[in-house]
């Protein structure tokens, strides 16, 4: 109705604009990033700097160098996603928004895809140098544990199918 | 129009302004409100304040500025809240928001949100419809609509958010009960 008599009152056909019903709504977080943001990356100086820390400081906190990560700050290129979920600890930002937001995930993709890809990036945190030696002994512990319990149901099943 | 509003962070009254928007506003809100959204929902996904393109929503008022006003609420040169009306036989609130900063009871800044509808409670006695005028509310928002003695007219907009009317009655009150932090 708006629309209408507005373009009725200035004469010609106005563009949807703010009236467009979607707005109302509000814009999704995705939809913030690509209109607001040069680079997809600046997101990541934006926790940074949300976070108080300088260049050279979250680049210590990362384990990186203090050029690589100015590098990915202002560059549109995919972050490794081993460093997502380091950026995420570090920055204290939820991990799975941030893959979203950064292009790992989609955000429609359903929500057990996403924790599969979140624990994926995980994983391969995991074998970075930032687990103390007790955690590494864990984690070794855990895989074992996993690969025997699946050897085990494999020949429990082998087992099943020649009595059959 | 000036009240007294209430920094929660540093405990003390402060003055906000409410304002014309122009593009000094659009451009504050750019670098304000969207950096602090976008951390904001980076620590808390389940956040549910909902981020309108203000900046499209401003420049859009300049080419119906007869009939489409946005304003802003400024204290001192920080934007703490925007208002978007229009005015075809009712007046309407088609947008209106706080900053992402004092959204929900822990935020910063009080009386942003009562501030801006009592100065729309004041435009509506200006163009004579009594303290009347419509808006659709966010369902996060309608409990505070209700409080402030909103009625729901029945009707829902496209987006099926609910239209709430401000009575004459209820207009009245909320201008009783804010005039006090009026400057």
């Amino acid at each position: 109705m708006l629309k209408e008599f507005f373009s009725k009152r200035l004469g010609k056909d106005i563009p949807d604009g703010p009236i467009a019903a979607g707005q109302t709504l509000g814009m999704s977080p995705e939809k913030v990033l690509e209109k607001y943001f040069v680079k997809r990356n600046n997101l990541l100086k934006l926790i940074r700097v949300y976070a108080g820390l300088s260049l050279a400081d979250g680049a210590k906190k990362l384990d990186i160098s203090e050029k690589e990560l100015e590098e990915i700050e202002n560059s549109d290129r995919m972050v490794p996603h081993q460093l997502v979920p380091r950026f995420s600890k570090v920055f204290n930002v939820d991990l799975k928004t941030l893959l979203i937001l950064l292009g790992h995930a989609k955000g429609e993709v359903s929500d057990r895809k996403i924790r599969e890809f979140s624990q994926l990036a995980l994983a391969t945190q995991y074998s970075g140098p930032e687990l103390t030696k007790q955690e590494k002994i864990d984690l070794e512990e855990l895989f074992k544990a996993i690969l025997e319990g699946m050897r085990v149901h494999k020949n429990q099943q082998s087992k099943k199918e020649g009595q059959e | 129009m000036k009240f007294s509003s209430y920094d929660n962070s540093w405990k003390k009254d402060c003055e906000t302004e409410i304002r014309n928007a122009d593009l000094a506003t659009s451009r504050l809100f750019i670098q304000t409100w969207v950096p602090d959204y976008l951390n904001r929902i980076l620590k808390d996904p389940g956040l549910k304040y909902a981020l309108f393109e203000w900046d499209k929503i401003i420049k859009f008022s300049f080419v119906v500025g007869s009939i489409w006003k946005c304003f802003g609420a400024f204290t001192a040169t920080r934007l703490d809240g925007l208002l978007c009306l229009s005015f075809d036989k009712k007046l309407k609130i088609d947008f209106v928001a706080t900053a992402p900063w004092n959204y929900s009871s822990k935020g910063k800044m009080r009386r942003i949100g009562s501030g801006l509808i009592y100065f729309v409670i004041t435009n509506s006695h200006y163009l004579g419809q009594g303290g009347e005028f419509l808006l659709n509310a966010l369902p996060d928002a309608e409990e505070f609509y209700e409080n402030l003695g909103m009625e729901e007219t029945g009707n829902r907009n496209e987006v099926n958010l609910k239209e709430y009317r401000m009575p004459k009655e209820a207009a009245v009150s909320v201008q009783k009960i804010f005039k006090e932090y009026v400057i």
